[in-house]
């Protein structure tokens, strides 16, 4: 076992800062509160995000997966009391701007003679969101945009964690997964759209304070409604409801997997994953 | 920030299968643009990696695409370097991080037209396996049988030139001691049409910083180098430097307000001053706009004298692969001790005011830039050193 960033490394020993979270967001159909969230008690008129840090022209063209990053990133940047321009936004998503692709796609087969719409080919990339948040918050910083199947979550976390230890915080961690279009859908499953904003920086006394650690976990992922629960990044919206509840002290980033070469007879909780061990509590 | 020896480094595209065939070509001013494979149904001149692209070991069938094929035939070349950092290392201590902007599309765009023909999926097709951008990281970790910290980044064209910036933050933070960087893109019809669609494409082979430039050609291709805390290799990764234009998602700030930004950060990341840049190998990519505003922050930072190197008439553009092959290219100039020929730039566009280097010509280099550009403003410059 090597616990990376605690204080029991062996061998070349980790440098992560610990971490304070001071603003979270979230947003998925029927749900802005993470308190909501927890409890399962949805607000059928919450449909679509609001996304109002995006000019009223921009948010009508462009897609669900963008306008929940700008909703999210906007509201945990307020709460934080964050001037959007100053921060560097990791932004992370398993199947990045998969609506517009699609589109592009289904174009491609569907009407092989028509030349492609500009404006969807460069709306389809995966720093699509970051793009546009940097356009409207006047961002120069060097924000980025990952992706790394179950461990996205993870390595967007870790991500943020090198960034401040760099010196280059704050970083708002914008993580989004909008709903596969048809016919990817038959394949990869059915879900609902999600968004999660963490205001990440440099602990600096006391408050909601997180350190990332590699190793064995035994922490159960906290319950997401079933719409949710199949969204490949649910694991940001299981971080967020660890950080709101004042008993949790550990939360799993990752889903376990078994390690190429590992043998497969470990119990889950003894395979390393990364997950935060939370030191404050009571945000949210 | 620290500096670290990148030990190794492999690519594979136009020009070559092999790294010694691809260098060989740099160092001989041979392009390896061609014509564009029918199944695209585009003209002009393509970066096409050549011959069949073996397949992947039969474990990893289900993931067999275009693009991890390719990812593997670089791969290839770095099996002994990679063995030797895990012998030294450990597995657990060697990041994986990858760049790329097409993922699978390639497969997907053939799974469309064979579910209108057939309604439903092809066999063997797997959103997961064969689309996402984790795909390719799963194929590579597990060719190069890392285990440390793995992620894609996808910044369109910058992709590959940003996860040297990953890279450099999980060193110094002693998350790892190797890493593991590098980019992968294939060619697929869906870049091909959208540049297209936004009219930068040059139906001849491109000429970046030529006053007969018309534009850009696509190409595909795989780029690995392996950066370890400790060791020799023929180049050390001394500064990255991150920025966003914050002015539109296609066209670059007027002014190079970001690439200029993303310059002055790497060099001041790694505490040298301009003047001692020797070399830059520029984004370059052959349109117009792009060339110029370039041009106007390579002229602002480091002077109208330092030698500018333009390596995408060689190549095509290879998106999220174009900043680690155009990383590797610079780094075999610094071991060669040879400037590359700019091929395509003859007759320079001389309103630009930069020193196009426009034949192959012994060089030694200090250190040297090497700047990628992309969609959403996304601008990274990579500052490396002579060892």
């Amino acid at each position: 076992m090597r616990e990376i960033g605690g204080g029991g490394s062996k061998g070349a020993g980790a440098l992560l800062p610990e971490l304070a979270i001071r603003g979270l967001a979230i947003w998925a159909p029927g749900y802005l509160e993470v308190t909501r969230l927890r409890a399962g008690d949805a607000d059928p008129s919450i449909r679509a995000p609001a996304a109002e840090l995006l000019p009223v022209r921009l948010r009508r063209r462009c897609s669900l997966l963008t306008r929940i990053c700008a909703d999210v990133v906007a509201r945990a940047g307020a709460q934080a009391g964050l001037a959007l321009g100053d921060a560097t936004i990791v932004f992370a998503s398993v199947y990045g701007e998969i609506q517009t692709t699609g589109e592009l796609l289904a174009m491609m087969v569907d009407e092989p003679q028509s030349p492609l719409s500009p404006t969807r080919f460069h709306n389809s990339v995966h720093n699509t969101a970051i793009g546009y948040l940097s356009i409207a918050t006047k961002n120069h910083n060097g924000s980025t945009a990952i992706s790394a199947g179950p461990a996205t979550t993870a390595m967007a976390m870790l991500e943020a964690a090198t960034l401040i230890a760099a010196g280059q915080g704050p970083v708002v961690v914008a993580i989004a997964e909008e709903p596969l279009p048809e016919p990817l859908a038959s394949d990869g499953g059915r879900f609902e759209a999600l968004g999660v904003a963490l205001v990440v920086d440099a602990a600096r006394g006391p408050g909601l304070n997180v350190r990332l650690v590699h190793g064995p976990c035994d922490a159960v992922a906290p319950s997401l409604p079933a719409g949710l629960a199949g969204n490949p990044c649910a694991s940001a919206l299981e971080l967020a409801l660890a950080l709101a509840d004042p008993t949790l002290r550990r939360v799993r980033l990752e889903p376990t997997v078994i390690a190429p070469g590992q043998s497969g007879q470990a119990a889950p909780a003894a395979q390393p994953s990364w997950h935060l061990e939370i030191a404050g509590g009571g945000a949210g | 920030m620290g500096s670290y020896p990148i030990t190794a480094y492999a690519a594979c595209n136009a020009m070559g299968t092999t790294t010694a065939e691809v260098i060989a070509a740099l160092d001989a001013g041979r392009s390896g643009l061609g014509p564009c494979p029918e199944e695209f149904g585009l003209q002009g001149a393509t970066g096409v990696v050549p011959g069949p692209l073996p397949a992947l070991p039969s474990a990893l069938a289900d993931y067999d695409t275009r693009l991890t094929r390719i990812a593997q035939l670089a791969l290839d070349d770095l099996a002994r370097p990679l063995a030797a950092a895990r012998a030294r290392w450990g597995a657990d201590r060697i990041g994986v991080l990858v760049g790329t902007s097409t993922g699978g599309i390639y497969e997907t765009e053939r799974a469309y037209a064979y579910q209108r023909a057939h309604g439903g999926l092809p066999p063997g097709y797997s959103v997961e396996r064969s689309h996402a951008l984790h795909a390719g990281l799963h194929v590579v970790r597990l060719l190069a049988d890392l285990r440390g910290p793995a992620y894609v980044v996808s910044t369109a064209c910058s992709s590959s030139a940003r996860v040297c910036a990953g890279a450099l933050r999980l060193l110094d933070a002693a998350i790892c001691d190797a890493v593991l960087v590098g980019g992968v893109d294939s060619l697929c019809t869906m870049t091909l049409k959208g540049f297209a669609g936004l009219e930068v494409l040059s139906a001849d082979p491109c000429r970046p910083f030529s006053s007969a430039r018309a534009g850009i050609n696509i190409g595909e291709g795989a780029a690995w180098m392996l950066i370890e805390r400790l060791g020799d290799g023929p180049a050390r990764l001394l500064g990255v430097g991150e920025s966003s234009d914050a002015y539109h998602m296609t066209s670059p700030h007027p002014e190079g307000l970001g690439a200029l930004l993303a310059m002055q950060r790497a060099v001041s990341a790694a505490g040298i001053d301009p003047s001692e840049v020797d070399q830059i190998n520029v984004h370059g990519t052959g349109t117009q706009q792009n060339d110029e505003v370039e041009g106007k922050a390579i002229r602002e930072l480091l002077g109208p004298e330092v030698a500018v190197v333009a390596t995408k008439g060689y190549t095509g553009h290879l998106l999220g692969a174009a900043g680690a092959t155009e990383l590797v290219f610079t780094i075999a100039s610094i071991e060669g001790g040879f400037l590359p020929a700019s091929v395509g730039a003859d007759p320079v566009d001389a309103s630009i005011g930069v020193n196009v280097n426009l034949a192959r010509r012994a060089f030694r280099t200090r250190h040297a830039l090497s700047n990628s550009f992309a969609f959403g403003g996304s601008n990274v410059s990579v500052l490396l050193g002579a060892p």
